[in-house]
């Protein structure tokens, strides 16, 4: 059952390994023109050519590099950020006080921030701060967050009533120390599972910014911005150049969902194994 | 037992998530899947519908079915709605009308045709005179000819559109050098005008702009009609309401962004069009556009890339049209008022760094001509033999860049519009084969909008873009887009003594009488010359037209402003 679980992490470590080594195996210089426009698979070049001549695998396996760094960057980001955010709302929202209403507050704020349209979102940051890995990972953590918060909160209201939390108070313990040592240990959890799903999502929106045409400059090979060039060159036989990008990113989300359950099972304890 | 340790038991209340969290990872990815296939499938379901209609219409010699990319936000184009966009200028085409048109000759693609430059013939008018100083043009109108709504049209409607267009503020005026507008125009009689000029040589250019987009003629008392106190030339109602224009068609339905209806103006000048009716429909996809024309959905297609253009050249059901000296080019402009092509030597060493032969092969799949120069090169007298010409060759880009004082080379930004995917893939290849001339490129790519933006300003080091003369003549060419004083319509800001002396031999040239001389074209062959040499401007290939059409499409017509006129199209038969 262990090794079960752990196996399931495999192809995302596969798919780690492949973007830390990216520029051993790529044949060509992803950015350069290498060959003639628009080849069919073959030999030379595994995965055909683009529309200006540029090696579709080289492109692709460099893809990897840029977004599993950039979903790594997100789901760190948002984890982080969502578990901090969520302690702080989740331990003072009932409170009498100004920090009580502050909290309530911002637990609002999370409510509407959740209601914008996260492409939208994306759009302008991008269009505010430019098309680069920092503000495009600004924009994503922007957009996954809430869910990270919302996950914490719900769990620190669970755990703040329980009796440790009394015994911790009885002891003398201060509130931050509490908060700290106690509340976070037991209220991480449901927000470090979830951050393969944020992984997931990170990388499909960014190919979804990339898709229409506000991701990363070109010729950076970035999957969305690739499949979105060779969709239209698909409709006349070109297939290669949007079917090869379209299966990483498939792939690379779908191995991310391996890792939940190993974080599930790094999170509980090895007793539930 | 401490807090920590009591995670199982409080970990049993929660669901067992991981095959429940697979799923929904999946299901979230299948949803991005199907959100990224979305966005590309509105051209697509477009299509669909298209295609399931037009079987029925596009089988009709009267009536034909045309994919196009988008339509025209303003019916009133270069005039009252300050549109720049293909859009406009078909609607411009076939909306409205001119006193007189360059005719059509036969084209290099059998059943095309294209525009002779040099000669025009009369369109509204029905002739014209021509003082001995060639400074005054008197134009006879056709006598009785109506409006699309049926208003008689008479010398005054011609010197009311010019003051409608001389108080329209996005109109360009400045194109009209040696003509003062309303003020020089005189009303002899109802069917007669008098053009005033200050200067002979521009005369050529000047039936060249009353024969495109710029000088066309309206139907004034309908105009008036819906005229208003603040907007006394109706600009804003003409926006999206037709029948004030005296071209062969004339809007007859419209949805946005979806389809519009052009039906044949039956008073037309110059009788009925063959076709009675045109429906233009919205794809956005270009490879869709392209595959509809190819099953026969649609009769014909625009916008479409050179890679699909060169797949459709095997197809036995479509025609891939192609001319002897295409007129829109790929234009990489080098902004002058700032680092690095503030330096001559800089630009001069980006034009060796420009892989023209590669982007013509690559990008244009060999549907590009180099260009030498930005003057038509069948222009009557003028010849581009003897001028200076550039070809990739980085070791002498790399001389000239160490020349210039930057042996390590440069780096600049190059701008470029997200509505043009040909220039998006020449710019990658631009950056690729500059690099090993020494330049260290970034490519920024910006919507349409804000890159017109870029243009106008000048903000930009660098842009790659579409462009075109409007009007063919030696004239308009060169003085359109390098006027000094930080003029927005000279989008390199090329300001120094070289501009000067260009500046000074386009005076010469439009200082002979006849513009088209043999005098004149050795004066233009100097102006082009030190164009040339100053490289503002890297003219890297002109591009032959993006439209595709069916086999048994005829009457395709090649414009200066690449639109389609549909009154001379005829499907079957």
């Amino acid at each position: 059952m262990k090794k079960t679980i752990y196996a399931a992490a495999i192809p995302f470590a596969v798919l780690l390994l492949i973007a830390i080594f990216a520029p051993l195996i790529e044949p060509y210089n992803p950015e350069k023109v290498v060959g003639l426009s628009t080849q069919a698979p073959s030999a030379a070049h595994l995965f055909g050519t683009d529309s200006t001549g540029m090696d579709v695998f080289s492109r692709v396996v460099a893809g990897f590099r840029i977004d599993l760094v950039m979903g790594l960057i997100v789901t760190l980001l948002s984890t982080v950020i969502g578990l901090v955010i969520g302690l702080i709302i989740g331990m003072g929202e009932s409170s009498p006080s100004v920090a009580g209403a502050a909290g309530r507050g911002a637990n609002r704020l999370i409510d509407l921030a959740d209601a914008i349209p996260p492409l939208i979102v994306g759009i302008v940051v991008v269009g505010l701060f430019g098309a680069n890995i920092v503000s495009l990972s600004i924009a994503l953590a922007f957009i996954l967050t809430p869910t990270q918060v919302r996950l914490t909160r719900a769990e620190v209201l669970r755990v703040r009533s329980d009796a440790y939390l009394e015994a911790a108070r009885m002891a003398g313990l201060r509130p931050w120390q509490i908060t700290l040592r106690h509340v976070l240990p037991n209220a991480c959890r449901p927000a470090i599972e979830n951050s393969s799903l944020v992984f997931g999502v990170s990388v499909v929106v960014a190919a979804a910014l990339g898709f229409l045409g506000v991701g990363l400059v070109p010729p950076t090979p970035e999957w969305g911005a690739m499949i979105s060039k060779g969709v239209s060159d698909a409709m006349l036989g070109t297939w290669w150049t949007a079917l090869f990008p379209a299966v990483a990113l498939c792939v690379a989300v779908a191995c991310a969902s391996g890792v939940s359950g190993v974080l599930t099972r790094v999170t509980r304890g090895h007793s539930l194994a | 037992m401490s807090p920590r340790s009591s995670l199982p038991d409080v970990g049993r209340r929660l669901p067992r998530p991981t095959r429940r969290r697979v799923v929904g990872i999946i299901a979230v990815a299948l949803a991005g899947a199907l959100a990224l296939s979305a966005c590309s499938s509105a051209g697509t379901s477009t299509s669909s519908a298209s295609s399931s209609s037009s079987s029925s219409s596009g089988s009709s010699k009267a009536d034909i079915t045309v994919a196009v990319p988008a339509l025209a936000p303003s019916l009133d184009g270069v005039v009252g709605g300050g549109c720049l966009t293909l859009e406009c200028f078909e609607m411009n085409a076939n909306l409205q009308a001119g006193l007189v048109r360059n005719p059509y000759v036969a084209g290099t693609t059998k059943g095309t045709v294209v525009q002779d430059f040099n000669k025009y013939v009369p369109y509204v008018a029905k002739s014209w005179d021509v003082s001995s100083d060639g400074l005054t043009y008197t134009f006879h109108l056709r006598p009785g000819l109506k409006s699309q709504v049926g208003n008689v049209i008479t010398a005054d409607d011609v010197k009311w559109s010019f003051e409608r267009k001389w108080n329209s503020p996005l109109y360009a005026k400045s194109s009209w050098a040696s003509f003062a507008g309303p003020d020089a125009i005189t009303v002899i009689d109802k069917d007669t005008a008098a053009f005033k000029l200050t200067s002979a040589g521009f005369g050529q250019t000047f039936l060249g702009l009353l024969a495109n987009l710029q000088g066309h003629i309206y139907d004034s008392t309908l105009l008036k009609q819906h005229a208003t106190a603040d907007d006394p030339y109706a600009l804003n109602w003409a926006k999206s309401n037709s029948g004030w224009g005296l071209g062969p068609y004339e809007v007859s339905s419209q949805t946005p962004d979806q389809q519009m209806v052009l039906t044949a103006n039956k008073n037309w000048a110059l009788g009925t069009p063959k076709t009675k009716q045109i429906t233009l429909r919205v794809v956005a996809d270009a490879g869709t556009r392209a595959s509809l024309v190819n099953t026969g959905a649609v009769d014909m297609a625009e916008g479409i890339t050179p890679n699909d253009q060169a797949k459709l050249a095997n197809s036995a059901a479509v025609t891939v049209p192609s001319v002897a000296n295409p007129i829109e080019y790929a234009d990489l402009t080098l902004v002058t008022n700032k680092a690095p092509f503030d330096n001559e030597k800089v630009r001069q060493a980006m034009a060796y760094a420009t892989p023209y032969g590669q982007i013509i092969s690559q990008i244009y799949q060999k549907r590009a001509v180099k260009m030498v120069g930005n003057i038509n090169p069948s222009t009557k007298n003028y010849s581009t033999k003897g001028l200076p010409t550039y070809s990739y060759d980085p070791k002498k880009a790399k001389a000239l860049l160490a020349a210039a004082g930057f042996p390590n080379g440069v780096s600049f930004t190059l701008s470029v519009s997200t509505a043009t995917s040909d220039l998006i893939d020449a710019a990658v290849l631009v950056k690729s084969y500059a690099a090993d001339a020494g330049f260290n490129i970034t490519i920024d790519q910006e919507t349409a909008t804000a890159f017109s933006q870029t243009r106008s300003v000048a903000s930009g080091q660098a842009i790659i873009y579409r462009n075109r003369a409007q009007v063919q003549t030696p004239t308009y060419a060169t003085t359109t887009f390098f006027k000094p004083n930080n003029d927005p319509s000279n989008p390199s800001r090329w300001q120094d003594a070289d501009n000067t002396t260009f500046q000074s031999t386009i005076a010469a040239a439009q200082a002979q009488k006849d513009p088209l001389s043999v005098e004149a074209g050795k004066e233009w062959e100097k102006a082009e010359s030190t164009l040339l040499t100053s490289t503002p401007e890297i003219f890297i290939a002109s591009i032959q037209p993006s439209q595709v059409y069916a086999k048994d499409v005829t009457g395709y017509t090649y414009r200066s402003e690449n639109a389609i006129d549909f009154s001379n199209i005829s499907v079957g038969g």
